[in-house]
């Protein structure tokens, strides 16, 4: 799509090398070297809610309680929500954003680079104070990932106010990497890099930024509203106090159905450079995917109360949001549809990145499908926090979200550490990962619909076989990523030199710098046509 | 039908599971209302939909996946966008989805009519039981979730009805159209039974509105759907639906046991008949929080072994188990218990791991407190 | 500039927006939305089409309400 009238050359900087020892990570105002922190913080999360996510399915193998009490369980499944939206995928897509932005745009680095540099390194403190809840008196919070008042609120843990904090510090960090995104893809294109030529994550994270700019404030004045609560005498969501405890419900969604755009418009950006790359051929109906991710943008405000089908909205709103739900959902959906035609009568290959898309495309629509279901509010009532909700959530934010984010690292890896991951691994990986995926959540789906709730440590026979096949799916999908985590760093310390175009038909500017990527890439700006 | 529900592609997840312990499902229930059947014809409706855009997607993707590999000397065709193919493609589904909302807004509409209800059901949700208020019938109970602990805990073989049984049934006439008024007492809860495609939130100082009218007797079970805090799994829903002359006789019924109680509440108790009673009321209602062995889960459930209040002023006893303490787990339980039942169980607290301090609360002295506040309650 | 162009712009720019609610835009009237075009008039243009799909909305709920004789 572009091409380099420069040659692009870092030399001649003598004092621009990083520092050494533990004072580079300290105090970096690298992109790279930032990109790298938000990556390797967020692989920790990762592993940490997935360790989470397994004593859940353990003490979910068989009916009864064997491992863990239910007082516990309910940590287990809040902290675990919160860890791997706010601590993995959230952090991993910026970390990406960090490494990669700057150099498909032409950016020496991002524009604000100190704030950058601070919007990192308060997260680690955020997730520690929300980790430390788990030893205080009382434990963690309990109350699931949604935090539904007065449960959070008057019946809560003395450690909510903890985790009240961290959300205001992990809010803050979304905030400032927000703006720096936006600011850097305003500012910081170089020249000839129009708008209309912006790459598609580029795209992706631009809108993103100003969603989470819209919405973030909306999180952090909902907990303060549940600190008022607890802790002023303010009466928000107590109905005692002439409160309501649905109006938490709309506030938190208000800021939560955008939310769930940040988790897949990032995705959708990566797998628009995959899917190209290993067809090569260029993607199907770039102007259509922008102009759709745009309106998302605006039109994600508008369908918040689908969350909220059984509170009893009045028939009024609940036509509303089934309406605009469904009208909604279609545009966007049939994205899926300009990936499938980019593949049709391409010229395919089927390295690690695009079996990782591949997966992504199939099954987040699957996701998409059970969505669409979850849209017609009458049968809502039947689905409505059942294990049929839960594998709708978990099949676009799993092999939908995190697939991507795998595809993305494998992707750019060779760009960040001048080495070719190890193919076989990695193709051994993806292949784990996507049987573990499906054996663990689509049979989510049959014990939704018999019957199962959501957020239960036990629960009747009849639920009894499916939750042994996902439990063992969860232990494969679980213990498959310890692959990629070797891989990964195998990768980094050696691995068979990478070309600066790792993968044959790539395009874009940050495959015209050499890999690895030198420690500044573009201190003069290159010009693109 | 038979074809219709079973979901095709479960086929191999069938296989992986051959072991069946009790008998499993793929699908939803049709259920046994007019409702129910029409949501279970959407959800196959729109099932049958996405299975069938599916079908088209993969099946396009696959043929590219098979025959346009480089390996198989495909060389990439470039074209990259045809404005009339997308809108058509966007215009299908939407078309599509757009027909679909026409019998999802009849449902609905029909779901949001409880005009002519001819029975009134106030169902109210508590940490971790429900409560049934008959409106005109005057009858008042609680449900509670009768599975022993040592089922849960696996040291028994598990029942039939695992975790799905309760100790008093909402009973319902067939045939009738009923209205149910939910709300709870602490926390949002969800009134869910499958069978009735009934789901509606229970929010603690708002009332919801829902309604059913079921077709064939049985017994229906569902549960909890909305976090409640630690025993959200534990508190069931059976409806059983009997025909309405065997529903008038049950009412009846529960009214001359309600009689019976309070006759049982004025004769005099021994401690050994109160402590018996008392720890059959404990494990049904006490302990999930303060435990069997009354040593709670401090800080949210404080230890009733040794406690102020279980050896100290027994005026402060019989207060914070009837009126419970506000902004705490602790339930008010002067509605949940009978004035006998109270008395036992208090006797059993303040006697029962070493808290011996051998006093008898009598049901008359529990009478007596409620007496005084029913007093100050009767002009209401 | 004449007013005649300037109505031409807004138009365009309103069509634009209609294409991102289908999620459908052709190469060439990106080329021109992206030529021509201000920001500020496709976000204007954007919110105020979003409250116009609000009332569409809401028009259709009552619409089907009193088809229903809810």
């Amino acid at each position: 799509m572009s091409t380099l009238d420069t040659a692009t050359d870092d030399i001649g900087h003598d004092h621009h090398g990083p520092a050494s020892g533990i004072g580079r990570w300290l105090f970096t105002t690298n992109h790279k070297d930032i990109g790298s922190l938000y990556l390797w913080f967020s692989l920790l999360m990762f592993l940490t809610g997935g360790v989470m996510a397994l004593m859940i399915r353990a003490e979910l193998f068989q009916p009864g309680l064997q491992l863990v009490e239910p007082g516990f369980f309910n940590q287990m499944t809040t902290m675990h929500g919160l860890i791997m939206v706010f601590g993995a995928v959230m952090p991993a897509f910026v970390g990406l954003a960090n490494w990669m932005i700057p150099m498909m745009i032409g950016a020496p680095d991002m524009a604000l680079p100190r704030m950058n540099n601070w919007s990192f390194w308060i997260l680690p403190f955020a997730f520690a104070i929300l980790i430390s809840t788990l030893l205080m008196e009382g434990g963690a919070p309990n109350f699931g990932w949604t935090f539904y008042a007065p449960l959070s609120t008057t019946y809560a843990p003395p450690s909510v106010t903890y985790f009240i904090f961290a959300i205001h510090i992990m809010g803050m960090s979304s905030i400032m990497g927000a703006i720096n995104i936006i600011a850097t893809i305003l500012n910081m294109r170089a020249p000839g890099m129009t708008m209309m030529k912006l790459p598609m994550f580029v795209w992706s994270w631009l809108i993103t930024a100003f969603l989470l700019i819209a919405v973030m404030p909306v999180l952090a004045g909902v907990v303060t509203m549940m600190l008022m609560d607890i802790h002023f005498g303010t009466s928000f969501f107590n109905a005692a106090g002439g409160g309501d405890p649905v109006l938490f419900q709309h506030v938190f969604w208000f800021f939560g159905h955008p939310e769930v755009y940040i988790m897949i418009l990032p995705a959708f950006g990566i797998i628009s450079h995959i899917i190209p790359t290993f067809s090569r051929k260029r993607l199907f109906g770039y102007a259509s995917m922008v102009y759709a991710m745009a309106s998302i943008a605006i039109l994600s405000f508008l369908v918040w109360a689908h969350h909220m089908f059984t509170v009893g909205l009045p028939l009024v709103g609940e036509l509303f949001f089934m309406f605009a739900t469904m009208l909604i959902a279609v545009p966007t959906g049939v994205k899926v549809f300009n990936w499938v035609t980019t593949m049709f009568r391409g010229s395919l290959t089927f390295e690690t990145p695009m079996l990782f898309a591949i997966a992504f495309v199939v099954l987040f629509t699957i996701g998409g499908f059970s969505g669409l279901m979850l849209a017609i509010a009458p049968v809502d009532f039947q689905y409505h926090d059942t294990y049929f909700v839960v594998a709708h959530f978990h099949y676009v934010l799993v092999p939908g979200a995190i697939f991507a984010i795998m595809a993305g690292v494998y992707y750019w890896l060779p760009k960040w550490t001048g080495h070719q991951l190890n193919e076989r691994m990695g193709r051994l990986h993806f292949w784990l990962s996507f049987i573990g995926v499906n054996i663990t959540f689509f049979p989510m789906h049959f014990i939704g619909l018999a019957g199962m709730p959501r957020r239960i440590p036990d629960y009747a026979l009849q639920f009894a076989d499916f939750n042994m096949v996902a439990s063992i799916g969860a232990f494969i999908f679980g213990f498959s990523q310890l692959l990629f985590v070797w891989n990964v760093i195998q990768t980094v310390r050696h691995g068979e030199k990478a070309q600066a175009r790792a993968w044959e038909g790539a395009e874009g500017l940050e495959w015209e710098v050499a890999s690895p990527a030198p420690y500044h890439t573009f201190a003069t700006p290159p010009r693109v046509d | 039908m038979g074809m219709i529900r079973i979901i095709p592609l479960s086929c191999a997840l069938i296989l992986l599971s051959a072991s069946a312990q009790a008998e499993w499902t793929l699908n939803l229930t049709p259920g046994v209302t007019e409702v129910s059947r029409s949501v279970y014809d959407l959800h196959m409706t729109i099932f049958w939909i996405c299975v069938a855009i599916g079908c088209v997607v993969f099946g396009v993707m696959f043929w590219s996946i098979f025959h346009h590999r480089k390996s198989r000397g495909a060389k990439a065709h470039h074209f990259h966008e045809h404005t009339a193919v997308e809108v058509m493609w966007t215009l299908i589904p939407l078309g599509i989805l757009v027909a679909m909302a026409v019998p999802a807004t009849a449902t609905l509409v029909d779901m949001y009519d409880p005009r002519d209800a001819k029975l009134d059901v106030q169902v109210t949700g508590y940490q971790w039981k429900w409560r049934y208020q008959y409106l005109d019938q005057e009858l008042d109970f609680f449900s509670n979730l009768t599975t022993p602990r040592e089922q849960i805990s696996n040291t028994e073989n598990k029942g039939e009805h695992y975790l799905l049984e309760v100790d008093r049934h909402l009973v319902l006439p067939t045939d009738t159209k009923i209205r149910f008024l939910l709300t709870a007492n602490d926390v949002i809860h969800s009134w869910w039974v499958p069978a009735l495609a009934v789901k509606k939130d229970a929010i603690p100082g708002f009332i919801n509105e829902a309604w059913t009218q079921i077709d064939e007797p049985g017994l229906y079970r569902g549960q909890c759907a909305e976090l409640c805090g630690k025993d959200h799994g534990f508190m069931p829903i059976v409806v059983e639906a009997v025909p309405p002359d065997q529903f008038e006789q049950w009412v009846a019924g529960m009214k001359a046991e309600k009689q019976a109680q309070q006759q049982a509440s004025e004769r005099t108790w021994t401690l050994d008949e109160l402590m018996a009673q008392g720890e059959q009321v404990y494990l049904s209602s006490c302990a999930a929080c303060h435990q069997a062995n009354g040593a709670g889960l401090p800080p949210a459930f404080p230890a009733l072994k040794g406690s102020a209040i279980a050896v100290g002023d027994v005026q402060a006893h019989i207060d914070i188990v009837l009126h419970g303490k506000p902004g705490t787990a602790m339930q008010a339980f002067a509605e949940q218990l009978s004035p006998a039942e109270l008395a036992a169980v208090i006797t059993y607290e303040r006697n029962a791991w070493g808290n011996s301090t051998g006093e008898a609360v009598s049901p008359a002295q529990v009478s007596r407190v409620l007496a005084g506040e029913g007093a100050a309650e009767e002009g209401m | 500039m004449s007013s005649p162009t300037i109505l031409r712009r807004w138009w365009n720019t309103l069509l634009g927006v209609l294409a991102g609610f289908l999620g459908v835009q052709s190469e060439a009237r990106r080329e021109r939305d992206f030529k021509e075009g201000r920001a500020l008039h496709f976000v204007v243009v954007g919110v105020l089409m979003a409250a116009v799909f609000v009332i569409f909305v809401i028009l259709l709920v009552r619409w089907a309400l009193q088809l229903a004789g809810a």
